[in-house]
């Protein structure tokens, strides 16, 4: 890496701390950019700025906002991540000639994609909505395969079983996030034991 | 009294260097040059010292026109006597156990 990157780089993660750093820190984070701006050696201006950056997300986990931003983006990547492997196991039942199978697991991978790009990007609310549809798809699909004692629907009724489990996990960690991110006294409580906002 | 039993060893690096020259106003990247510890691991101290008011910063002005101003920190009076307490030999001599050090960096 060219001095020239190098400096630029440190430059732009200087630029990016001062984004990321909470408000009541904000004068820190002016005063990291300054401190990264004035190292002569690019490397250490960048080795510099790479722990200022790190000090800025710790201090931004240390906010309400910033933890359930945080949890919020790990359960939408433990979602996507979980379509994925249900999606791999659509295509896996295809490739089997199991057609019907292989549909309803596509589906239901599908869905659980949506599901964790809804989260990530229009948050907890809109999640438990879904959630809340699939639920309700996921109880008619586990009533509906209830009398039947045929082999098959075995199949379907745990698929929908789980589904109502997994569904309702959703619900229910939607809901969650969702009080907790309008919640004062959450707030009042954070502050209470020193964390930044 | 600031809490000494909880000081950890890089702090009590950055309250030692800070101490050697009470009236200075030092810069951060200074200060990590002088301890040696890491802007992740020297900010949070500082950040901390500044909390508990064993710190004080100041913007100053720099000598190149068209720089921007840079933060400088020293201890205050109640700063001064905490790294005062933990330079006390009894502190320094022997080597602190590393199972019976809180580590708040």
């Amino acid at each position: 890496m060219s001095p020239l990157t190098r400096a630029r780089f440190a430059d732009r993660l200087g630029d990016h701390l001062i984004q990321i750093m909470p408000a009541s820190r904000a004068d820190w984070a002016v005063g990291m950019k300054a401190e990264i701006e004035a190292i002569g050696d690019t490397g250490s201006a960048l080795s510099f700025a790479l722990g200022c950056v790190g000090v800025g997300y710790a201090t931004r986990l240390r906010t309400v906002s910033g933890t359930l931003a945080a949890l919020r983006w790990s359960l939408a990547t433990v979602i996507v991540l979980f379509s994925i492997l249900v999606l791999a196991n659509a295509g896996w039942m295809a490739n089997r000639d199991l057609q019907v199978l292989a549909q309803v697991l596509g589906a239901l991978g599908t869905a659980f994609m949506v599901a964790g790009l809804v989260l990530a990007r229009l948050g907890p609310g809109v999640l438990a909505g879904i959630a809340a549809a699939m639920l309700a798809v996921s109880t008619i699909g586990l009533l509906g395969t209830a009398p039947v004692g045929l082999l098959h629907l075995d199949f379907y009724r745990t698929l929908a079983l789980e589904g109502c489990g997994l569904w309702s996990a959703l619900l229910l960690a939607g809901l969650v996030l969702r009080h907790a991110a309008r919640s004062p006294r959450l707030a009042e409580m954070a502050r209470g034991h020193g964390w930044d906002e | 009294m600031a809490r000494a039993q909880n000081v950890s060893p890089q702090t009590r690096q950055v309250l030692a260097t800070l101490a050697r020259q009470p009236q200075a106003l030092r810069h951060g990247y200074d200060l990590s040059k002088e301890t040696g510890l890491k802007s992740g691991t020297l900010y949070p101290i500082l950040m901390r010292l500044k909390d508990q008011g064993l710190l004080e910063s100041e913007w100053r002005q720099p000598l190149d026109p068209g720089r921007p101003a840079r933060h400088a920190y020293r201890l205050t009076a109640t700063g001064a006597a905490l790294a005062a307490s933990q330079a006390a030999p009894e502190v320094c001599a022997v080597a602190p156990s590393p199972a019976t050090m809180t580590v708040r960096s």
